[in-house]
């Protein structure tokens, strides 16, 4: 048994993703939530607790599915667009659970089947668990990943961004580097760039880029790179040395998602602006008329006509033309105009402040995710811990594929930790108030 | 009324001496100025020869508006939907709740129109509307400019019917302009007719030959179902509420005939001022009508009629109108596939 006073956390990350885990003592060891599929091989061995999921886990799946009931049948007596998003959030998390009880289910009669000694059909059930105990795995991953939100952006395109950092001249002869490794990985995914600004000038050893910004039209593309921002290290001896020392330097990435800013062919704030859509029910119309009997008994010729856009709170108030009718529509198409204005004003501060969050620019060399260590001819992704000995074919993209597929699902352990954590915050405030 | 406060009175009179005039009648600032501009701009497309007498029509214009002379009598026009119906002495001018009203009944014939054909093996089909007390012919006008757009299959005729020989020319002068302004097509005409005769006579089968004569000019004898749909906007004020609730501009200068109905055939049972909704009721139901929308002079009225109308087997219903007044009273044949006139869309 290791019983070590000190353990490193990324050690400890890459310790907990396979079975020995076990070997940890317990205030290390975080509750087991679902093993890796590539770790199947003591399988014989292992208890029925491994292979289900863990309990607050399922709880909280559970408590997504009742609510995802409620909506339904809260749909279905009158429909509302804001309910039926949420429902739509929730139904994969519904359908995930059902087919994982489903599996449990399965299992345990199969099991008391096969413990059935009797039975004619014993042989044959106990030929069938296996398989099933394959398909709570599958589910129980898809649940899983059910359970955990989906990034907002993550249908959409995105840019792409690479500064050098620290490093002078070695740090823009590794942008360039990078460049390179990204645009063969979108040709080996078939993915469609085109490039915006590629700033390169002549530097000792090569050629150097000061800044590089590419889009990747393709749709999700966001969601598969998004995990790339961040600072990018490298460790080498440079062509710029002359003494034969390794450098460390380092290059920024910035994966931002692209919202479509060339919309297509409408006029800003027309009725073909996907921005100005607004909902009649959340406008409010007053019109400007005295109270009194109206129709034949006045002929008054107000004709004023205030809307107020509930959600923004934009009012427009038109008194152009004698017509109440006519001064309905203007206020209408300018009511929209206004409110696309706003939209479009929020979402481009939105992006911006995702740009400001993004990564600090000029970061240092110990705030890196990934390190390029070509005398050791290794990179290696310090989220996920994993390491690629072939940095050559890595550099053309041919290793990054498998290397974002690791650190995504780092990403998903950690925001399942994430929300095991506020569930049994909650569960434990639940506690205090009883 | 409120007293005007002669600061306002003379801060406006610094920014345009002809302020003070309108803001007799308007009694706020910023509907003064509007009017202001609209009495310009009139002025000012009017051809008139020389600078110095369109200004002084302009003074002229607002001196008439501070006696009270409706605007749209000044300015001869009523915008009414995208139509500019004429107005002048001797017709109602057309109200925005009417207004409305003929927008929401079109909305609803959009909507629903295959289903609202009438079996048609004895008609060509065509939707066929009756304007009772037309007017000015704004209803119809309206009416037809909004089907036409719908370009409906079968087609459509409206008939407009009133008593008055001056407001039926306005109506049609109306019609011209409207198709000399490029407002609605010439081939409107075609589907529109106006008819004067009094439809409060004990013997209406004058009235009856009339009608079924434009629409079935072919045909003889007795047909049972002329029309679609019956619309009306009859005079609803009653004698006291002449005196007490109207406008003084309305009384001055609109027609008396379009807003108190006369008092004829006067009967215990039903008030001066709803005279005319059993007749409408009993036209409908001669003419063979599937529904009926009429405008009212509000809560208490609409209350009423809707009595009249499901005293005699009508399924009915009450709209309101932009300002939260019950404008409206619709009615349908029990079983008809104009129920959804029920609420408007």
């Amino acid at each position: 048994m290791i019983r070590s006073r000190w353990v490193c956390r990324h050690c400890l990350s890459r310790l907990r993703t396979t079975t020995s885990y076990k070997l940890l003592p317990r205030p290390f060891a975080a509750p087991h939530i679902i093993r890796r599929q590539s770790h199947v091989a003591a399988r014989s061995n292992e208890s029925d607790g491994e292979i289900y999921l863990a309990d607050s886990l399922l709880k909280r799946a559970k408590q997504l599915s009742t609510e995802h009931d409620a909506l339904e049948q809260q749909l279905i007596e009158n429909f509302d667009t804001k309910t039926a998003a949420r429902a739509g959030h929730l139904r994969p998390v519904s359908e995930a659970l059902k087919q994982y009880e489903e599996a449990v289910e399965n299992l345990s009669q199969l099991r008391s089947m096969a413990d059935d000694p009797t039975s004619p059909l014993s042989s044959m059930a106990a030929d069938d668990i296996p398989p099933t105990i394959d398909s709570i795995r599958s589910t129980s991953a898809a649940l899983t990943t059910a359970l955990i939100p989906r990034n907002q952006f993550a249908s959409y395109p995105c840019t792409i961004e690479i500064r050098p950092g620290t490093g002078g001249s070695e740090a823009t002869l590794f942008t360039n580097d990078l460049y390179k490794m990204y645009s063969g990985f979108f040709s080996l995914q078939r993915y469609q760039t085109s490039i915006i600004s590629y700033q390169t000038h002549n530097e000792i050893g090569g050629e150097g880029c000061s800044e590089l910004i590419m889009s990747v039209s393709t749709p999700e593309s966001y969601d598969l790179l998004r995990h790339e921002s961040g600072v990018h290290r490298v460790q080498r001896v440079p062509a710029t040395e002359s003494k034969g020392r390794t450098h460390t330097s380092t290059a920024t990435v910035m994966v931002l998602p692209k919202f479509s800013e060339d919309e297509g062919d409408f006029e800003h704030g027309t009725d073909e602006d996907p921005l100005a859509q607004i909902d009649m029910k959340e406008v409010r119309i007053d019109v400007m008329r005295a109270s009194g009997a109206g129709g034949q008994h006045v002929n008054r010729t107000e004709s004023a006509i205030r809307m107020t856009h509930n959600p923004t709170g934009i009012v427009v108030s038109i008194q152009d033309s004698r017509s109440q009718h006519k001064n309905r529509a203007t206020a209408l198409t300018i009511l929209k105009a206004k409110v696309a204005e706003k939209r479009r004003k929020e979402k481009e501060e939105e992006a911006l402040s995702m740009r400001r969050g993004a990564v600090k620019i000029g970061a240092g060399r110990s705030d890196k995710i990934r390190t390029y260590n070509y005398t050791q001819n290794r990179v290696t992704d310090h989220r996920s811990g994993e390491s690629s000995h072939d940095l050559p074919r890595f550099m053309n993209g041919e290793g990054l594929g498998e290397m974002i597929e690791g650190v995504r699902e780092w990403d998903v352990q950690r925001s399942v930790e994430v929300m095991l954590a506020m569930q049994e915050m909650e569960d434990e405030k639940k506690k205090k108030e009883k | 009324m409120p007293r005007l406060s002669p600061k306002l009175i003379h801060h406006l009179s610094k920014t345009n001496p002809l302020l003070p005039l309108l803001l007799r009648q308007t009694r706020t600032p910023s509907l003064a100025k509007a009017e202001y501009r609209w009495l310009l701009s009139y002025v000012l497309k009017t051809p008139i020869p020389t600078q110095s007498s369109k200004s002084s029509y302009l003074k002229y214009l607002c001196h008439r508006r501070s006696i009270g002379v409706p605007l749209q009598y000044l300015l001869k026009t009523q915008p009414f939907g995208n139509l500019e119906i004429l107005c002048g002495p001797g017709a109602l001018i057309p109200r925005p709740e009417t207004e409305e009203t003929v927008f929401r009944l079109c909305e609803i014939i959009e909507l629903n129109y295959p289903n609202l054909l009438g079996k048609s093996q004895d008609r060509n089909g065509e939707l066929r509307i009756l304007d009772l007390c037309t007017g000015p012919g704004s209803i119809v006008l309206l009416a037809a400019d909004l089907l036409h757009k719908l370009s409906l299959q079968n087609g459509y005729q409206i008939l407009g019917v009133d008593i008055s020989s001056a407001a039926l020319a306005l109506a049609k002068k109306s019609l011209n302009y409207n198709i000399s302004q490029e407002n609605i097509p010439k081939n409107v005409s075609q589907n529109i007719d106006f008819v004067e005769a009094d439809i409060l006579t004990n013997d209406r089968s004058e009235l009856y030959n009339k009608i079924s004569q434009l629409f079935e000019p072919k045909r003889e004898g007795k047909v049972n179902r002329t029309v679609d749909i019956i619309i009306s906007n009859p005079p609803y004020i009653s004698p006291e509420g002449y005196w007490k609730d109207t406008a003084r501009s309305v009384r001055l200068f609109e027609p008396e005939l379009a807003l108190v109905p006369p008092a004829l055939h006067l009967q215990d049972s039903v008030a001066r001022e709803d005279l005319f909704y059993p007749v409408i009721q009993a036209v409908a139901r001669d003419l063979g009508a599937q529904a009926v929308v009429l405008e009212t002079g509000g809560n208490e009225q609409s209350t009423r009629v809707r009595e009249i109308f499901s005293a005699n087997g009508w399924e009915t219903s009450i709209w309101e109108d932009f300002s939260g007044i019950k404008r409206n009273v619709v009615a349908w044949q029990k079983h008809s596939k104009w129920s959804c006139l029920e609420s408007p869309a």
